[in-house]
């Protein structure tokens, strides 16, 4: 997309460079239950990120050892698959999947009654088909459906979104390029009925301030997103109750 | 309660504690009931319970449900399951494992548990616990082997009043077979789709 290392101008006339306002969020589209074989699943857009969650449980763990006494185990795979990066990204784990997948993970625990199914595993798989910048606020949002797809208990469902400081205005989920040359990133994912933030990371600088700001920004990102949440899972029963 | 059922998703509230109190996929948070799955709210006057009924729900064995499995090991007193599913025409993605006591295997007394069930034998059980190894008894005249291999030549062994016989070698086995014996037609709450 931009060649050379010359940072663009990512604020124009108040417009960002894929001419959205700065609070405004990319076209989201969310779809629950696409895969067939597995036991819940969602595909979620944020303008070109593409992200797919399959999830599979509670089933009996394997290896045995695993297994926890008094609640299920959480276990969470984030990849990114070879083409979804503008450059070919090798398949092998790499430190930056190893680490989001642990992030999501604990983003997802909070809200999963895991307690009710002791001894079990449940599996969470996230694939990256397009990375265009907030694929793990993208995957969190999209594992959360598929939980629900599932039929796990939930508290709540977990919406995410990046904020990020671009040109030094502060603008709701970021793409690629602004994250790349803009000042500040900060991904933050939260349960919005309870009230309760379950991810929050920041890199870059934000003043305290800008911080509260950014904050505010992205729970207000978060909110619409989770209503679509909502839709998405409703639309989907909705049809299936009426075949 | 209302003719058009109402669909929830998780935390979307219901009521509050005083009101109805929490059943199954509900939770409480604050005093407030809220829905833990995807389904339909139903409000039971009666018993003052709210519950939500999912829309998929799970497939996990619980206390009391009949399931069937394969024996993968047998000792004196205890027997290793792979329980399969409710019935075998619709089983679980994923294998549970079970576990069959002794005292758990028949209404009468058992020597050891080799006069009950052998290894490979199909069974039907009832389980008796909520979590994982399941516990499983076979102590009501429907529960037992539904379908056994004779121990000598391989061949599917046929009920001939009250012992298993080989209709290949003759060779007579020691089970506690289910009045179902070889009777595999689907259970009467039929098949469930995925």
């Amino acid at each position: 997309m931009v060649v050379g290392k010359e940072k663009p101008k990512l604020i124009v006339n108040g417009k960002r460079v894929d001419g959205r306002a700065p609070e405004e969020l990319r076209p989201v589209r969310m779809e629950v239950g696409v895969l067939k074989n597995a036991d819940g699943s969602a595909l979620v857009e944020y303008g070109n990120t593409k992200v797919l969650a399959a999830v599979y449980g509670p089933r009996e763990v394997m290896p045995k050892h695993v297994a926890l006494p008094d609640r299920a185990v959480i276990r969470c795979r984030y990849r990114m698959l070879s083409f979804s990066a503008e450059e070919r990204k090798s398949p092998a784990p790499s430190r930056r999947e190893i680490e989001l997948s642990k992030v999501i993970r604990e983003a997802l625990e909070p809200a999963i009654m895991s307690e009710l199914f002791p001894r079990t595993a449940i599996d969470i798989f996230i694939e990256v088909l397009n990375a265009d910048g907030g694929t793990r606020t993208a995957g969190v949002t999209a594992a959360s459906l598929a939980l629900a797809d599932a039929g796990i208990p939930l508290r709540d469902l977990v919406a995410g979104v990046a904020v990020g400081k671009v040109d030094g205005v502060l603008v709701l989920d970021i793409n690629q390029i602004e994250d790349m040359y803009g000042e500040a990133d900060m991904p933050v994912a939260a349960m919005p009925s309870l009230g309760r933030i379950t991810l929050l990371q920041l890199n870059g600088v934000l003043t305290p301030d800008e911080f509260r700001q950014a904050l505010a920004l992205a729970l207000y990102g978060i909110r619409k997103l989770y209503d679509l949440q909502k839709e998405a899972l409703r639309r989907k029963y909705i049809s299936t109750a009426e075949e | 309660m209302s003719s058009q059922p109402h669909i929830v998703t998780p935390s979307d509230y219901l009521c509050v504690e005083e009101e109805f109190m929490p059943s199954s996929g509900t939770y409480v948070d604050n005093g407030a009931v809220r829905a833990a799955i995807v389904g339909f709210v139903v409000y039971d006057f009666l018993s003052r319970r709210v519950s939500v009924k999912p829309v998929k729900p799970l497939r996990i064995p619980k206390a009391g449900d009949t399931v069937v499995g394969i024996v993968t090991a047998v000792r004196d007193e205890i027997a290793i399951v792979k329980v399969l599913g409710f019935d075998i025409y619709n089983t679980f993605k994923n294998p549970f494992t079970g576990l069959l006591h002794i005292s758990q295997a028949s209404e009468t007394r058992v020597q050891n548990l080799y006069e009950v069930v052998r290894l490979g034998d199909l069974i039907k059980a009832k389980v008796l616990n909520n979590y994982i190894p399941l516990l499983l008894s076979t102590k009501e005249p429907k529960f037992g082997v539904i379908l056994a291999y004779c121990s000598r030549c391989g061949a599917i062994l046929v009920k001939k009043d009250s012992n298993l016989i080989c209709p290949r070698c003759h060779s007579v086995e020691a089970r506690k077979a289910s009045i179902e014996y070889l009777a595999l037609a689907p259970a009467k709450h039929g098949r469930h789709h995925g």
